[in-house]
């Protein structure tokens, strides 16, 4: 749907444009897509192309990073946040008392330490069967894990090869922003020594989306190791709508 | 709850049970114990950290904690490590480099330090938690995503701090001479009642001690004990220590972190 409005503005930087992509956007959108959405403009009715086509990725990481320093050096309380693999706006840290005031919202509650333990366990060790968090925690960890599921930080990613073919967990996208995190990677930096030694770093494609997907368990998948968790993401679960409801 | 639920419910009924799904297992208190004593953990005395564990369990028996089996698992390990160390160890010329490997403490030893690097990977993550939720997403969301609304997270003490205090109050409680029976006169929804009350005196936090008078018997340390674990199930109140070991404060939850309504003081557990 060409739009050519002669009355209407046009933009005329790309940090605009980028800015103004980041801020409406439902989840946190990546440089790919922004530069994806730039790319496939199409040409105004009266044949203008529209400004910003032949942008590369990299341009669109330098209009982001402008818009992080610059609201970093004016202090205007907003800031520019990488989480899961994309981009969004976040009020600054240290404002939340009054943002909860004029909302009239409690403060969030947090995952419980076991919970935190469990979850921990998960993320470093994916895809992971509840019998070795269960070893490691030395508890019984079904009620932590059925809760995890339940809050879409962890999903069902497959089924061992173990006798009974128990499931496996991982970690969602919406475990990343959650924690604030840009990916599995950055858990490395928290400890470096967890992560499973034979196989796998930590590093699955699980940030593929922004969206996260449901965990059902029901849900089967061949094979011992998933190596492609976006067959999980079956259900049109947006964590969008599932977070807004108080 | 029901009023079937309270219709049952015999007024006096002193049976109480603290669901400890909520709080830590086996390892958690093994490494309290371990840090307690600030030894390394690969230098544990078996002997020594049998006993003390065998002495919380005990404590938690005497509460009537809900032990889960875990706790007794981990008991008969002990056990049997502790067992195994006290047998001559058959001397082989030439293996001397086994010796680590046949330390029966190695399997616990292990199993600790890679629980402990969990752990401590779970704080960074809860810390990472705590600063998502003190910001908001355009629309007024929280940057978090909706997480549990049960559990406490109490900070960074744990039950085992909580029991080790409960442990210096009971030494200190006379324990009554026989002969002497009293009726029991506390009851836990009374105390819960008595703490939150005497909260607001103490802005700064009450300290663990003064939940009981100096010369409390141990029955009414007990019932103070089991009331302050149900407030903090119930987000009624926070605890906080300043500093490792130091003394337990017990304080008003911030704000908004109550979430079971009402003044009942019903043990909510049927």
């Amino acid at each position: 749907m060409p739009e050519s409005d002669p009355m209407q503005p046009v933009a005329s930087s790309l940090t605009q444009v980028v800015g103004a992509l980041i801020f409406s956007s439902p989840v946190p959108i990546d440089a790919d897509a922004i530069r994806k959405c730039l790319k496939d403009m199409p040409d105004a009715e009266d044949g203008t192309k529209p400004p910003f086509r032949g942008v590369s990725v990299r341009e669109v990481q330098s209009a982001i990073l402008d818009i992080q320093q610059d609201l970093e050096r004016l202090g205007l309380g907003v800031a520019l946040e990488e989480v899961a693999g994309g981009y969004r706006f976040q009020t600054q840290a240290g404002c939340g008392r009054w943002v909860r005031a004029l909302l009239k919202k409690d403060k969030p509650a947090l995952l419980s330490r076991p919970s935190l333990e469990t979850l921990a366990i998960i993320a470093y060790r994916q895809p992971v069967a509840r019998s070795e968090i269960e070893g490691i925690r030395g508890v019984a960890v079904d009620h932590s894990v059925r809760q995890l599921m339940e809050l879409h930080l962890v999903r069902i990613v497959g089924r061992s090869d173990l006798p009974g073919r128990p499931f496996l967990y991982g970690t969602t996208p919406l475990f990343l922003e959650h924690f604030g995190l840009k990916d599995l990677a950055e858990l490395k930096e928290i400890d470096p020594t967890l992560g499973r030694r034979e196989s796998k770093p930590p590093e699955l494609p699980l940030a593929s989306s922004g969206a996260s997907s449901d965990a059902v368990p029901e849900a089967e998948v061949e094979g011992p190791k998933v190596e492609d968790p976006k067959v999980e993401e079956t259900k049109s679960d947006d964590p969008m709508i599932e977070r807004s409801d108080d | 709850m029901s009023e079937e639920a309270n219709d049952t419910k015999a007024p006096e009924k002193a049976e109480y049970k603290v669901d400890l799904d909520v709080f830590e297992g086996p390892l958690d208190l093994l490494l309290y114990l371990v840090r307690k004593d600030e030894v390394d953990i690969c230098d544990i005395s078996i002997e020594r950290i049998t006993s003390q564990y065998m002495e919380y369990l005990e404590m938690m028996r005497m509460l009537d904690l809900d032990v889960a089996g875990e706790f007794i698992v981990m008991a008969s390990s002990l056990m049997l490590i502790k067992s195994r160390t006290l047998l001559p160890v058959e001397s082989r010329p030439g293996e001397e480099e086994d010796e680590e490997e046949d330390d029966p403490r190695m399997e616990l030893v292990r199993q600790l330090v890679e629980y402990k690097k969990f752990k401590d990977a779970s704080m960074s993550l809860g810390a990472k938690e705590f600063a998502q939720s003190d910001r908001y997403l355009f629309g007024g969301e929280v940057a978090l995503s909706d997480a549990d609304q049960t559990a406490p997270r109490l900070a960074d003490i744990g039950l085992f701090d909580l029991l080790g205090a409960f442990q210096e109050a009971l030494k200190r409680a006379p324990v009554m001479p026989l002969g002497q029976l009293k009726p029991i006169i506390w009851s836990v929804p009374e105390k819960m009642h008595l703490i939150e009350e005497a909260l607001p005196e103490h802005p700064g936090g009450m300290p663990f001690s003064r939940l009981f008078a100096p010369d409390s018997p141990r029955g009414e340390v007990i019932v103070s004990f089991l009331a302050l674990l149900e407030l903090l199930k119930r987000h009624r109140v926070a605890v906080r220590q300043n500093e490792p070991f130091a003394e337990i404060l017990v304080c008003q939850p911030p704000p908004g972190t109550v979430i079971e309504g009402g003044d009942d003081y019903e043990v909510s557990d049927a």
